[in-house]
C-alpha cells in the first residue's frame, strides 16, 4: 500500500550484488576478493567476489599447518574484512548479501500470493540468540561448516552448479527454505557472520536514528521489522536506536507515518527520513 | 390513549432533535468564510440528522476508535459511530442510564431508545469495545434493542497484548460472520483500507491547513468534516476533502496574512461530536483560532495509518490492531506518557498558544490525566484551561466569559512577549 521506493533500491542494488558474487567471475574473468562480510559460497566457481566464511572455516587449519605465505595472505583477507565490517556494520546483509536477498526472494513471493508471515515466538527469541553465537563459533573452530551450510546447496544450485548433493544438507536446506518463506530473513537471526557484524553495530558509520517526542507508537516499525527490534518501538529518550541485530533495511523508516521521527544518517548527515508519504 | 399521548411525546422529542441539529448546522453555515466545497459535508449531517433520511443501508453500529470501519466495510456493511453528541438524545437516555454518566453514552442509548434516527434503527448489531466503564455498562443496556458484540480492549501495550488483540481483532471477524452469515472479503479488505488511507491522507492535509497563520477555514468547520466522516463512505468523502482542500490551498496563498494574527488555541482531550460544537464555535466567535484538536471524533479519528507488511488478511489484521489499538491515545489505557508526549508533539507541531482541555461531565478517564496535561502545560510555558461541560446550552454564557478571558490573557502575553 505504501509505495516502497527505499526497499526496490535496495532489492535492485541486492540483485545487482546477487548478481555479482555469484556471476561476476564470468565478466570479469577472476575473483576480486575473497574477503567479503556476507555469504558468497566460495563453491560457485562464477562467483565474482566470495564470502570470508570459507577462509573462517579453514583458518584454524592454516594456523596449525603454519605455512607463511599462506598465512599471509589469510591474515590479509581478514584485515580487509574486518575493516568493511567497521565501517558498515550489518548493512552487508541488506545490501550485499546473496543468501539474504534469496530470502527476499521467497517473502516476496509470499507476499504477492497474500499469505500471511509467521511471527517470531517469544520463546523462541532466547534460544536464536544462543545459537548464532554457537554458529559463529563452529565457523571459527571450522566445525562441520561447508559441509552442512545450508547456502552451499542454494547458491551453487541457483546459479547453476548442482553438482554437491548431499541428503542431510539438502534436508536442511528445505526447511530452512520454508521457514524462510514464512519468517522473512529467518536466517539472519541465526547467522554466524551477522552476529559478528553486529558488534560492530554499534559504531559503524550508518545510523538508525529516533527522534522520541514525534512517535506516536503505533508499531509499524516494529511490525515491519525483519528482525524484530523492539527498541526501535519503545524506546523514547534516546536518539540512536541501531540495534546490533539491524541489517539496515529501511523498512521501519519508509513505514513510519511520523515526519522525521525516524532517520538514517551516516557520519550525522541525514540520508533518509520517514515521511508521511500515504499514496 | 396511552399510544396516542406516546406519540405526541415522540413527535416533540424527534421535532428538539431536528431543532438543536438544524440550530447546529445554521451556525455552521453561518461562519465567515463559507465554500461551497463544504456544502457537502453540511448535506450529510443534515440528512442524518436533521431530514432523517432512511439510506437503504445497514450499519453496524461501532463505540470509539478501536473497531477497525476497514473489518466492517470488507464485510459488506457499513459502520456507524454510535457515540453521539445530541443534547436532547442524552436527555432522553437519562431515563435508561445513570444520570452522572458522560452525556455521550447518554445520548447513544438515548438514541437508541428513541427510535427516531433512521441510521441508528438501520443497525444491524452493534460492535463495544470495552473501554471506559460507563461504554462498558452501557453494553448491555445497548443489548435490548440490538445484538452486541463485546471487543475486549486490553488496558496496557505490551507486546503480549498486542499478540491478544490481534487474536480478539480474529476472534471478532468470527462473530461477525457468524451473526451476518457473511464472509470477510479480502479484496474488499485491500480495497477499503486503500480508500481510508486516502481518506486519512485527506485529513492531515485539512489539519495542515487548519494549522496555518490565519487558516482560511475554522476549528468547528475542521470538526464537523470530520465528523461527518463517520456517515459517510471514506472514498466520497475522501473526494470532497480533497476538493475542499484544493480549494483552501488556493484561497490561503491569495488571503493569507490579511488581519491580525489571532490567539492560537490547541482543543485537547474529550471528543466534541456534532450537533454539540458549542465549544469550538464560542472559542472562535471570540476571535480564537483553533489550529487543532487530538479529540476521538475530529483530530484523531483518522490519524495513524495503518501500514499492513502483507496484504493476507491475517496480516491487515495486524496492521489494524496496531493503527486503532496501539496508537491509541484513549486514556483507558494505562500508559499515560504516550498521551502526553502526543499532546506535546501536536502543541509543536501546531505552533498552538494555549490549550483549552475539554472534559465532558461524567468522563472521568479523561478528567483524570488533566493533573498531568497541566505540568506538561507548565514545562512549556503554556496556558491552560479546563472546561467542564455538557451538551446542554444551559453554560454557554459562563464558559464564554472564561474564554473571552482566556483568549484575551492569550493576547496579552503575546503583546508582552512580542
Amino acid at each position: 500500500m505504501n509505495k516502497r521506493k527505499i526497499t526496490a533500491f535496495r532489492l535492485m542494488f541486492l540483485l545487482i550484488c546477487t548478481v555479482f558474487t555469484t556471476w561476476g567471475a564470468v565478466f570479469s574473468g577472476r575473483q576480486i576478493t575473497s574477503a567479503l562480510p556476507v555469504f558468497s559460497c566460495a563453491y560457485v566457481p562464477s562467483s565474482g567476489a566470495i564470502g570470508i566464511c570459507k577462509t573462517l572455516t579453514t583458518f584454524s587449519l592454516t594456523l596449525v599447518s603454519g605455512a607463511g605465505t599462506a598465512l599471509l595472505s589469510v591474515l590479509g583477507a581478514i584485515l580487509v574484512c574486518a575493516v568493511g565490517i567497521l565501517l558498515f556494520g550489518r548493512l552487508w546483509c541488506g545490501y550485499v548479501c546473496p543468501f539474504g536477498f534469496y530470502q527476499e526472494i521467497l517473502s516476496i513471493v509470499r507476499r504477492k500470493l497474500r499469505i500471511p508471515g509467521v511471527q517470531m515466538p517469544e520463546t523462541l527469541k532466547p534460544v536464536l540468540r544462543v545459537t548464532k553465537w554457537i554458529f559463529l563459533l563452529f565457523l571459527l573452530l571450522g566445525i562441520g561448516f561447508c559441509n552442512l551450510c545450508p547456502v552451499r546447496f542454494i547458491m551453487p544450485a541457483l546459479a547453476g552448479y548442482g553438482s554437491q548433493v548431499e541428503l542431510a544438507g539438502l534436508v536442511l536446506t528445505g526447511i530452512l527454505t520454508a521457514v524462510c518463506f514464512f519468517r522473512e530473513r529467518f536466517f539472519c537471526w541465526i547467522c554466524p557472520m551477522g552476529s559478528l557484524m553486529g558488534l560492530a553495530n554499534k559504531k559503524s558509520l550508518g545510523r538508525i536514528k529516533k527522534e522520541g517526542s514525534a512517535c506516536t507508537h503505533c508499531r509499524v516499525c516494529l511490525e515491519h521489522c525483519p528482525m524484530d527490534i523492539e527498541l526501535i518501538y519503545t524506546e523514547r529518550e534516546l536518539k540512536d536506536v541501531t540495534h546490533s541485530d539491524c541489517i539496515f533495511c529501511m523498512k521501519c523508516i519508509e513505514a513510519c507515518p511520523e515526519p522525521d521521527a525516524l532517520s538514517f544518517t551516516i557520519l550525522n548527515k541525514k540520508i533518509l527520513t520517514s515521511k508521511r508519504d500515504l499514496r | 390513549m396511552n399510544t396516542e399521548m406516546n406519540n405526541h411525546t415522540m413527535e416533540r422529542y424527534r421535532r428538539s432533535v431536528t431543532r438543536v441539529s438544524g440550530r447546529a448546522l445554521a451556525d455552521l453555515r453561518g461562519i465567515s468564510g463559507q465554500y461551497p466545497e463544504l456544502d457537502y459535508f453540511w448535506g450529510i449531517l443534515e440528512d442524518t440528522f436533521v431530514k432523517l433520511e432512511q439510506t437503504g443501508e445497514e450499519y453496524i453500529g461501532t463505540y470509539c476508535t478501536m473497531v477497525p470501519d476497514e473489518l466492517i466495510y470488507a464485510f459488506g456493511y457499513r459502520p456507524l459511530r454510535l457515540c453521539a453528541g445530541h443534547s436532547t438524545a442524552a436527555s432522553f437516555g437519562e431515563q435508561f442510564v445513570p444520570r452522572d454518566v458522560c452525556p455521550l453514552v447518554k445520548a447513544c442509548t438515548g438514541f437508541h431508545a428513541m427510535r427516531i434516527l433512521p441510521v441508528y434503527e438501520q443497525c444491524r448489531l452493534a460492535v463495544l469495545p470495552m473501554t471506559c466503564d460507563a461504554k462498558k455498562e452501557s453494553a448491555s443496556v445497548l443489548a435490548r434493542y440490538l445484538p452486541v458484540i463485546r471487543m475486549e480492549v486490553h488496558a496496557g501495550k505490551t507486546g503480549e497484548q498486542f499478540e491478544q488483540t490481534v487474536e480478539d481483532l480474529t476472534g471478532l471477524v468470527k462473530s461477525i460472520s457468524m451473526y451476518t452469515g457473511k464472509k470477510l472479503s479480502n479484496r474488499l479488505l485491500v480495497k477499503v483500507c486503500r480508500s481510508v488511507r486516502e481518506a486519512q491522507n485527506e485529513a492531515y492535509r485539512l489539519y495542515d491547513l487548519l494549522a496555518k497563520e490565519n487558516s482560511a477555514v475554522s476549528g468547528a468547520q475542521v470538526i464537523a468534516v470530520m465528523n461527518s466522516f463517520c456517515y459517510d463512505r471514506p472514498e466520497t468523502w475522501a473526494e470532497h476533502v480533497r476538493m475542499l482542500n484544493d480549494k483552501l490551498e488556493k484561497v490561503s496563498i491569495t488571503e493569507n496574512g490579511k488581519g491580525r494574527a489571532k490567539p492560537r488555541i490547541f482543543l485537547a482531550r474529550a471528543p466534541v461530536i456534532f450537533p454539540n460544537l458549542k465549544l469550538p464555535l464560542l472559542l472562535e466567535s471570540l476571535g480564537a483560532q483553533i489550529t487543532g484538536d487530538e479529540t476521538c471524533m475530529a483530530g484523531r479519528l483518522l490519524y495513524d495509518p495503518a501500514v499492513p507488511d502483507d496484504l493476507s488478511t491475517a496480516g491487515i489484521l495486524r496492521a489494524l490492531a496496531a493503527r486503532y489499538v496501539s496508537a491509541c491515545t484513549c486514556p483507558v489505557f494505562d500508559q499515560m506518557e504516550d498521551r502526553i508526549y502526543s499532546i506535546a508533539e501536536k502543541l509543536r507541531v501546531t505552533r498552538a498558544e494555549g490549550i483549552i482541555y475539554h472534559v465532558l461531565r461524567g468522563c472521568m478517564p479523561y478528567d483524570y490525566e488533566y493533573h498531568a496535561v497541566e505540568q506538561l502545560a507548565d514545562k512549556l510555558n503554556m496556558p491552560i484551561l479546563r472546561v467542564e461541560t455538557d451538551y446542554s446550552a444551559e453554560d454557554m454564557e459562563q464558559i464564554r466569559i472564561r474564554l473571552e478571558a482566556f483568549c484575551e490573557m492569550l493576547e496579552e502575553r503575546r503583546r508582552q512577549h512580542g
